[in-house]
């Protein structure tokens, strides 16, 4: 399913959707099958991202801009519907309601997502989640989720976020998780981009405990890519 | 006391050798420039981080970490310390990779904005109180 960025344009509110699923014995979860088996033609997959333990998911009604609470339950109990016969099943209960929590068993994950206006591709995944731990996905979760927040507010013309792990090439030891914005502008905007996030990454400092805080301030840096050649 | 061979010297005044070398046409002095700009950010950071109190520094290759991290503290730069970090990676491509650099290439960024961002983050380091 292909999203255009033109279906994003108009939201003027979101509403983020967490779901947790058991981390042991997960291998693969097939996104495809996943963003295919939308039940409702009306509403958009925006993006969605997948962390060690979490996954989030950013939707949107199309036209209305508005989310719809429930949606992305409704994915998953499809592709679980759909899968009940072979590996797929859902041990717990979908709620609504309430903050939803799916569990699955048997349903590990892959390492590159296909997300239609979010890209994120991480490299060397088990580098990064190494690097990480559990704390450090964390983090990661919630600096993903204040990417999807600037893109839909602030309508970052974003095409990818590319997660890299790097050794310093100079100071020994020194290892630490890049992110590159690649966006589809001139420099100066993506670099106007960036300023703005970085006092979004303040906001959210605030919001993290002394280790959580320490992790962003260590462990995180960011730069961006253009598209647009300067002339 | 014998002279010192190399005397001391203000590490923001790079950043004047940085904008001279910008001007000329060579690109051995370009990309020289976007050496020294670095340099300007980084070690007049660390040398008023070390007289502010924010950081000790080992005088070695470990105090580029120790100033970019405790430049991203909360109470030092925030997240804007990032920069000095773009600054060093834009450094790193341009010093050591001799190739043809192209925008959209990773870490490559015009010599105006490493000017331009090195001063900023010399002025709002300048601009810190001492740690209290």
């Amino acid at each position: 399913m292909a999203v255009k960025m033109a279906e994003s344009t108009s939201i003027k509110s979101y509403k983020l959707r967490k779901f947790s699923h058991r981390e042991q014995g997960y291998t693969d979860i097939d996104w495809h099958s996943f963003i295919s088996t939308q039940p409702k033609s009306d509403f958009t997959l925006v993006s969605a991202y997948y962390g060690k333990r979490k996954i989030s998911i950013f939707e949107t009604k199309k036209f209305s801009g508005h989310v719809a609470c429930g949606q992305a339950a409704a994915y998953f109990q499809k592709l679980l519907l759909d899968k009940e016969s072979s590996s797929w099943q859902p041990v717990g209960t979908i709620s609504i309601e309430t903050i939803p929590t799916i569990e699955i068993v048997k349903a590990p994950y892959k390492s590159t997502l296909v997300a239609p206006v979010i890209d994120i591709i991480p490299e060397h995944r088990e580098l990064i989640e190494a690097l990480l731990g559990d704390q450090g996905e964390n983090v990661s979760e919630k600096v993903i989720e204040l990417i999807g927040d600037s893109v839909l507010k602030d309508s970052w013309p974003l095409v990818r976020v590319e997660v890299r792990p790097v050794k310093d090439s100079e100071v020994k030891d020194w290892q630490y998780i890049l992110l590159v914005l690649i966006f589809d502008s001139d420099f100066d905007t993506a670099n106007k981009y960036l300023h703005n996030f970085y006092k979004k990454l303040d906001i959210l400092t605030e919001q993290l405990d002394i280790e959580e805080q320490d992790i962003l301030q260590r462990l995180f840096f960011f730069d961006v890519q253009t598209t647009v050649p300067i002339t | 006391m014998s002279k010192p061979l190399y005397p001391s010297l203000n590490p923001a005044t790079y950043l004047d050798l940085a904008k001279e070398l910008s001007s000329k046409s060579e690109m051995a002095a370009i990309r020289t420039a976007a050496d020294r700009a670095y340099y300007a950010a980084f070690l007049t950071s660390r040398d008023l981080l070390s007289d502010k109190g924010y950081l000790i520094p080992e005088y070695g290759l470990s105090d580029h970490q120790d100033v970019i991290e405790t430049l991203k503290k909360k109470e030092v730069l925030g997240s804007f310390g990032n920069e000095e970090f773009r600054l060093r990676d834009a450094r790193n491509k341009i010093t050591y990779d001799t190739r043809d650099l192209k925008w959209g290439d990773k870490g490559v960024c015009s010599i105006d904005w490493m000017l331009d961002t090195a001063k900023k983050i010399i002025d709002r380091v300048n601009a810190l109180p001492p740690k209290s």
